[in-house]
C-alpha cells in the first residue's frame, strides 16, 4: 500500500465506518486494531483503500508525515492507554484526534501533556451514530487551531453536507474552539438529544396511555408531525419504530421492548456541568434523571402494586388535542435547546471557549442524532444578535413559545390530573415561567438565609448588603419555646 | 487551668465562638486558637470571661493545653485552610490523637484527609455542624463521620452539646467511615434547598396567584407550623412574613428576589447524578436559583414575552388547604429521594448508615428540623432495610391523601403561569416511581435504531439483549445529505 493520508485506531464500528467514509473520500487509511476479526472486517470492505494492521509498527510505517491518527476507542482509561501505547513513536508535529465521547476535562489534561512535546491534539466529537459515521457525520473539533487546518480536508469531505437554499453544499463541521471545545459541544448535543427524546417519550405515553392510541395510529401521527415544526430525525425514526411488527409475536416490536434506559455519560455529563457551572438547564437534567428512575425497574413494579393513583382517561377530541400535543412539544423542544444553549455560552465565558453559537447550530443541522430544520431558527436567531443571551429573548423562537403555551399548559394539566409522568414537558414550562418573571420569590429565600445565617442580602430599592435581626421581634422561632423542636 | 483542656478549636469566627460558648455551659474545658491572634484575647475577655474557656497564642501552646488523647477541632473555610491546618498539627499530635473537621468540606476531601492523617498515626472526623449560629450556641445538630476509634472520645462532648428531642435523645450519632458525615451533612444541605424553593412555591403562589397580603400568608405559615408542616423553616418564614422595618414596611417586600447556588447544593445534585440517583427535586430547586441570579434577563424577557390570561376565581381558603396537600406531598417526595441518595452514596463508598439515626440526627438542631423527620425515624424503627419511603405504609397513606390536593395545585399554577418546578417535578416523580411500564421502551428502540445499542425484552429473561435491523425494517431514514 502507499503510504497513508490518516491512521485510524480502534476499528469498532465507529473506527471502521469512519475508515470507510474516509477511503471512499480519495484518501488512503491505515487502521491499527488488536482484535484480528475488527482488522479482517475492515480489510473485506476496504477495497484496498483503507487497510488494517494488527502491529502498530506496521501501521506506523505507512503514515505520511506529520502523522495524522484518529483515536476511536471508549472514553476514559483506553484513551489514556492508546496515548501511552502510540506516545513513543510519534514525533514533534504529528496530530493525535481523540474522536470518541471524551470528558472534555480528560481533553484538556491529555492536550496540555501533549503539547508540552509538540505534539498535536484535537479532541473532536463525531455524531451520528453507525449511519452517520459512514454516509456523513456531524464532526465538532476543538484544540489548537493549527492542528485542526490538519485535518480540515478530510473532515470537510467525509462530514455530512446540508443544500442551502442557494443549491450550495454546507459541511456539517466546522472549528469549535480551543481546549475541550469540541468534546464540551458533542457532550451538550448529547444532553439535548437526551431531552429530545424523552420529550418523545412522554408523548408516546400520553398519547398511548393516556389517550388510548395504538402503534399504528402513532405511527401516522408522527410521520405527520415529521412534514412540520417538529421535523427531525428522531421524529423520523420514531415514526418508523411504531410500524416494526416483533417477528415473534406480531406485536408492535417497541411494545415488547424493556422499559429501562441506560444513563452513562454525557447525558450525566450535561446536568453536572450545567450545575457546575450555575447554568439552569432542569429539562435536560429532568431527561437524565428520567432514564435513572426508569433503571429501577423491579421497584417499580413492586411500587405500582402498592401506590395508587388516578386511572388515566380521556374524553375529549382526540385529533384535537394530537395537535395539541404537536404545539407543546415544539414549544417545550425550544425551552430545551434554549437551556443547552445557555450551557454552552456559560462554558464559553467561563473557559474562554469563544464558540460561535450560530455556528454550532449549523453543523447540527446534518448527520448528527439531533439533526432538524428547526435548528435553522437558532442559525437564524443568532445571526440576528452574535450575542442573544437565550433562545427565548429571540423575536421568532420566544414568540414561538409564547403563541403556544397554551397548548404546553394543557397538555400538562391533563397528564397532572391523569396521573402520567411528565417530568420533562413540567420543566420546561417552569422555566419558560420562571424565565419571563421579572420578580421570582427568591426575596423569601434570601429572607430565610438571612435570618438563620446572616448571609445578608440586596435590596430592590438600593445598592449594597444588609442584613436582619428577624429573631428580635416578638415570636422568634429560635426562641419559641412552644415550636415542636426544641432546641435546648 | 489547674487540669488540662478537654477539647481545642482553631477558628474563632462567630459559628466557632457559639460552639465554644455551648461546650462551655455543658461543663467542658476549651482551649481555643485563631490565625488572628487578637481574636483570641477578644473572645476571653469578653464573651468568654469567666468560663472554662482558654485562650491560646500559638498551636503549640494550644496542643499543650489538651488532655490525651488530644481533640482538636477545627472551624475554619472549606478547602486549604483544613489542609493547611492539617499540616501544622500533624508533627505536634502524638498516636491516637484526634483531628476534627466542623467545616463544611467536600465528602471527597475528607475521605481523602481521613487515609492521610490515619497514615500519621492518628484519628480524623470530618462533621456536618448545622443550625447556623444560634444552632451552633444552643445546639446543633451535629454528623461525625471518619475514623470509627475516634468518635468514643469525642462522642461525650458532641452528644452534651448537640439539640435534643423532646425525649431528650441527642441530635448526633455516629454517621460511618470516612466522608459519611460530611456527605449526610451535603444531603441535609440539598434537602435543605428543596424545602426552602417549595416554601418559595407556595408564597408565590398565595402571593401572585391568590393575591394574598403578607399578614395573610403570615397567618398560613403559623397555622401550618401547627400541623403536619410544623418545622423550623415554615416557623421562620411565619416569622419572615411578619417583620417590618421601622418606616412600617414588610422587609421580605424589600428584598431583591436573586439568590447563590455555590456549594454544597450543587454538590449534592451532580453526586446523585454520578450516582444515577433521580434527585430531581433538590436539582430543579439548585436551577431554580441559578434563574433567580439571571435578574436582567429576566427583567427583558418579562418585556416580550407574556404569561397567560388566567386568574384566579376559586375558593381561596380551599386552595390554600389544597396548597398545605401540595407542599406536603413533594416534600415527602424530596427526602425520599434524598434517602435513595444515601443508600446509593453507603453502597458506593461502603458506608454502615443508620438510616433512622440520620433522621433523628436531623430531628432538632439543624436547618431542616421538623415534625416530619421524626416519622421518617418510625419507618425505619419499623423497617430498618425499608428500601423506599414510599414503600412505608405511613407515607403511602400520606401521599394518597394527599395526592387529589397536590395534583390541583399544579394544574392551578400551570394554567395561571406561576413556576413551580418542585412540586411538578416530585409529582412527576411519584407518578414516575409507582408505574411498573414508563414510556423508556421507545427511548431504547431509538438508541437501537440509531446506535445498535441493542435492548432487552419484556417476555425474554433479564440479561438477554436483541438488536433489530430497523432501517431494513421500515422506510429508512438514510440521506447523507439534508436540506435547510
Amino acid at each position: 500500500m502507499e503510504k497513508a493520508d490518516i491512521g485510524i485506531v480502534g476499528l469498532g464500528v465507529m473506527g471502521r465506518m469512519l475508515a470507510l467514509n474516509i477511503a471512499r473520500n480519495g484518501y488512503r487509511v491505515a487502521g491499527y486494531d488488536l482484535d484480528a476479526d475488527k482488522v479482517m472486517s475492515l480489510n473485506a470492505a476496504g477495497d484496498g483503500k483503507a487497510v488494517g494492521y494488527q502491529i502498530l509498527g506496521d501501521f506506523f510505517g505507512l503514515l505520511e508525515r506529520p502523522r495524522k491518527i484518529l483515536m476511536m476507542v471508549p472514553a476514559g482509561k483506553p484513551v489514556d492507554a492508546v496515548i501511552a501505547g502510540l506516545r513513543p513513536a510519534l514525533d514533534r508535529g504529528d496530530l493525535l484526534i481523540d474522536g470518541g465521547n471524551s470528558h472534555f476535562r480528560d481533553t484538556e489534561r491529555r492536550a496540555a501533556t501533549l503539547e508540552a512535546d509538540g505534539i498535536r491534539y484535537i479532541g473532536t466529537g463525531v455524531s451520528g451514530g453507525e449511519y452517520g459515521a459512514l454516509w456523513g457525520p456531524s464532526i465538532m473539533p476543538g484544540g489548537d487551531p493549527r492542528a485542526w487546518s490538519l485535518i480540515r480536508p478530510i473532515f470537510e469531505a467525509i462530514s455530512a453536507k446540508v443544500a442551502e437554499p442557494d443549491g450550495t453544499l454546507s459541511p456539517c463541521v466546522a472549528y469549535i474552539g480551543s481546549q475541550g471545545a469540541g468534546h464540551f459541544v458533542k457532550m451538550v448535543h448529547n444532553g439535548i438529544e437526551y431531552g429530545d427524546m424523552q420529550l418523545i417519550a412522554e408523548t408516546y405515553d400520553v398519547l398511548h396511555r393516556g389517550l388510548g392510541l395504538s402503534a399504528l395510529q402513532l405511527h401516522d401521527i408522527f410521520a405527520r408531525w415529521n412534514e412540520g415544526d417538529l421535523q427531525s430525525y428522531l421524529i423520523e425514526i420514531t415514526r418508523d419504530i411504531f410500524a416494526t411488527l416483533d417477528e415473534e409475536t406480531g406485536k408492535p416490536l417497541v411494545d415488547v421492548i424493556l422499559d429501562q434506559a441506560e444513563h452513562k455519560g454525557t447525558g450525566k455529563w450535561t446536568s453536572q456541568s450545567a450545575l457546575d457551572l450555575g447554568a439552569a438547564a432542569p429539562m435536560i437534567s429532568a431527561a437524565v434523571e428520567a432514564r435513572m428512575l426508569s433503571a429501577y425497574k423491579d421497584e417499580r413494579v413492586r411500587a405500582s402494586k402498592f401506590l395508587t393513583g388516578p386511572a388515566p382517561a380521556f374524553d375529549g377530541d382526540v385529533d384535537a388535542f394530537v395537535d395539541t400535543m404537536e404545539r407543546a412539544m415544539y414549544a417545550a423542544k425550544i425551552c430545551s435547546y434554549a437551556q443547552g444553549f445557555g450551557v454552552l455560552r456559560a462554558a464559553s465565558e467561563e473557559y474562554e471557549y469563544d464558540l460561535h453559537y450560530g455556528e454550532i447550530a449549523k453543523i447540527w443541522r446534518g448527520g448528527c442524532i439531533i439533526r432538524a430544520q428547526f435548528l435553522n431558527k437558532i442559525t437564524t436567531a443568532f445571526a440576528r444578535d452574535a450575542n442573544l443571551s437565550n433562545l427565548l429573548l429571540d423575536v421568532d423562537l420566544g414568540k414561538a413559545v409564547e403563541a403556544r403555551q397554551d397548548a404546553l399548559r394543557q397538555v400538562i394539566c391533563y397528564a397532572t390530573v391523569n396521573g402520567v409522568p411528565v417530568p420533562a414537558f413540567s420543566s420546561a414550562l417552569a422555566y419558560f415561567d420562571a424565565y419571563r418573571s421579572e420578580r421570582l420569590p427568591a426575596n423569601l429565600l434570601q429572607s430565610q438565609r438571612d435570618y438563620f445565617g446572616a448571609h445578608t442580602y440586596r435590596r430592590i430599592d438600593r445598592a449594597g448588603t444588609f442584613h436582619t435581626d428577624w429573631a428580635k421581634i416578638g415570636q422568634s422561632a429560635v426562641s419559641n419555646q412552644q415550636s415542636a423542636v426544641s432546641n435546648r | 487551668m489547674t487540669e488540662k483542656c478537654d477539647i481545642g478549636l482553631i477558628g474563632l469566627a462567630v459559628m466557632g465562638q457559639n460552639l465554644v460558648l455551648n461546650m462551655s455551659d455543658h461543663g467542658f474545658k476549651v482551649a481555643v486558637f485563631n490565625r488572628t491572634v487578637s481574636k483570641v484575647d477578644d473572645f476571653i475577655n469578653g464573651s468568654a470571661a469567666g468560663r472554662t474557656i482558654y485562650g491560646a497564642h500559638s498551636i503549640e501552646e494550644l496542643v499543650g493545653m489538651l488532655a490525651s488523647p488530644r481533640r482538636v477541632m477545627l472551624l475554619v473555610k472549606a478547602g486549604k485552610p483544613v489542609d493547611d491546618f492539617i499540616e501544622m498539627l500533624i508533627p505536634l499530635l502524638d498516636p491516637g490523637d484526634i483531628i476534627i473537621d466542623g467545616g463544611n468540606s467536600n465528602y471527597n476531601d475528607t475521605i481523602r484527609r481521613t487515609k492521610y492523617v490515619e497514615s500519621k498515626g492518628l484519628l480524623y472526623i470530618g462533621t456536618g455542624v448545622s443550625g447556623g449560629e444560634e444552632g451552633a450556641r444552643h445546639g446543633p445538630s451535629i454528623m461525625p463521620g471518619g475514623s470509627p476509634a475516634a468518635w468514643p472520645h469525642v462522642k461525650p462532648i458532641f452528644q452534651a452539646v448537640a439539640a435534643k428531642v423532646e425525649d431528650g435523645s441527642p441530635c448526633c450519632d455516629w454517621v460511618g467511615e470516612n466522608g459519611a458525615g460530611h456527605y449526610v451533612k451535603m444531603t441535609h444541605n440539598g434537602i435543605e434547598y428543596g424545602d426552602m424553593q417549595l416554601i418559595c412555591e407556595a408564597y408565590q403562589l398565595m402571593k401572585e396567584g391568590l393575591g394574598m397580603s403578607n399578614e395573610e400568608m403570615h397567618q398560613v405559615f403559623a397555622e401550618w407550623n401547627e400541623g403536619k408542616l410544623d418545622s423550623y423553616l415554615i416557623e421562620i418564614t411565619r416569622d419572615i412574613l411578619a417583620f417590618k422595618d421601622e418606616d412600617g414596611n414588610y422587609v421580605v417586600d424589600q428584598i431583591l428576589d436573586t439568590a447563590g447556588q455555590k456549594g454544597t447544593g450543587k454538590w449534592t445534585g451532580i453526586s446523585a447524578l454520578d450516582m444515577g440517583i433521580p434527585l430531581t427535586l433538590i436539582v430543579e430547586a439548585v436551577f431554580a436559583r441559578c434563574l433567580s441570579a439571571l435578574i436582567d434577563e429576566r427583567k427583558a424577557a418579562e418585556k416580550v414575552l407574556s404569561g397567560p390570561m388566567a386568574t384566579f376565581d376559586g375558593d381561596k381558603a380551599a386552595f390554600v388547604r389544597d396548597l398545605h396537600d401540595a407542599l406536603y406531598a413533594s416534600k415527602i417526595m424530596s427526602y425520599t429521594q434524598g434517602y435513595m441518595l444515601l443508600r446509593a452514596a453507603a453502597e458506593e463508598y461502603d458506608w454502615h448508615l443508620n438510616y433512622g439515626g440520620i433522621a433523628l440526627m436531623w430531628r432538632g438542631g439543624c436547618i431542616i428540623r421538623s415534625v416530619f423527620l421524626g416519622k421518617i425515624k418510625e419507618a425505619f424503627d419499623k423497617h430498618p432495610d425499608l428500601t423506599n419511603l414510599l414503600l412505608d405504609d405511613y407515607f403511602k397513606a400520606e401521599v394518597e391523601a394527599a395526592q387529589a390536593a397536590w395534583r390541583r395545585v399544579i394544574a392551578k399554577a400551570v394554567e395561571l403561569g406561576i413556576p413551580v418546578p418542585a412540586m411538578s417535578s416530585a409529582l412527576a416523580f411519584f407518578d414516575g416511581y409507582r408505574r411498573g411500564r414508563l414510556p423508556q421502551n421507545l427511548l431504547q428502540a431509538q438508541r437501537d435504531y440509531f446506535g445498535a445499542h441493542t435492548y432487552e425484552r419484556v417476555d425474554k429473561p433479564r440479561g438477554e439483549f436483541f438488536h433489530t435491523d430497523w432501517i431494513g425494517s421500515g422506510a429508512a431514514a438514510t440521506a447523507s445529505t439534508y436540506t435547510a
